[in-house]
């Protein structure tokens, strides 16, 4: 791997901790757990237009675990990996079958499959499924989130394509 | 799939769906029985029928990561936890309706059923 790739990758990693540790100080808007900005995700898919499938999962996979790692809880980690693997192979599949004018559409979509990944989690963590109850509210949560985070991606996406050399 | 109109359908369809399915579940229920399970971990701990409940009383459920149910005639909360975001003190309490109170780092769920068949006035395990 190119060292100028590696930098990339790392930049990339260390911004998405940084909005995730952002969003993690603002006050929550609802007390449902899973209902947040998810601003992160503008770089997992500002990664997967500009660097590619594979360099994609390992920063998410980075940001993830360094997440977890500084927050210090176990479970934590366990949510974030599902609902960020979750969230990511939806986009995967999604975004090579639309233009570049979805990409707000793909966010929102990963923005479904990753509460949708932490509500099973919560299912199965809890030992009961009437957590499920949840799911309406998380779905509008995700909808909602996922245009504004989309709308962000799509913007910086099309204004640096032709700029960003990998 | 590769036009706008097509996902703001999709996206609105959900939305609209989803808005009903939330007033379903919160309001739709309405037996007259109240039958309260506290789950932690995975576990049923405590069965308890609210209806029968003359005096309100406390249970704290953990012990580093606790938290403090209040259980009233016909209605239980939490009132207090060692949970870094509270969530779970601030959703209030519940009566009936599908929606379950929970603390996700304590690994606590309650929830109220609205029919049941057994007829104890509370059972721990």
């Amino acid at each position: 791997m190119k060292a100028k790739q590696i930098t990339t990758m790392a930049l990339l990693t260390a911004i998405a901790l940084g909005l995730y540790f952002l969003e993690a100080q603002l006050p929550a808007i609802v007390p449902i757990p899973g209902v947040k900005p998810g601003l992160a995700n503008i770089i997992t898919l500002f990664s997967l237009y500009m660097l590619g499938r594979r360099d994609t999962f390992f920063v998410l996979i980075a940001r993830i675990l360094l997440a977890s790692l500084f927050a210090g809880h176990l479970m934590s980690l366990l949510y974030s990996l599902s609902g960020g693997l979750l969230c990511y192979g939806v986009m995967l599949i999604l975004f090579p079958l639309v233009t570049e004018k979805q990409v707000w559409a793909i966010s929102i979509c990963g923005a479904i499959a990753h509460n949708i990944g932490q509500l099973i989690t919560a299912a199965l963590v809890m030992g009961t499924w009437s957590i499920i109850a949840y799911l309406p509210v998380l779905m509008i949560s995700a909808v909602l989130t996922g245009l504004l985070t989309g709308i962000c991606a799509q913007v910086v996406i099309s204004r640096l394509k032709n700029v960003f050399i990998k | 799939m590769k036009n706008n109109r097509f996902w703001i359908i999709a996206f609105a369809v959900l939305l609209c769906v989803s808005a009903l399915a939330w007033w379903f579940i919160s309001y739709g229920n309405s037996g007259t029985e109240k039958i309260a399970k506290i789950y932690k971990a995975g576990q049923l701990l405590y069965t308890i029928d609210l209806n029968k409940v003359d005096e309100s009383y406390e249970i704290t459920v953990g012990d580093k990561q606790y938290n403090t149910i209040l259980v009233e005639n016909g209605r239980i909360s939490i009132t207090s936890a060692s949970c870094p975001d509270q969530y779970c003190v601030h959703q209030g309490s519940i009566s009936g309706g599908g929606l379950p109170l929970v603390c996700l780092p304590n690994q606590l769920i309650i929830k109220i059923e609205t029919t049941s068949d057994d007829d104890v006035d509370i059972v721990s395990y």
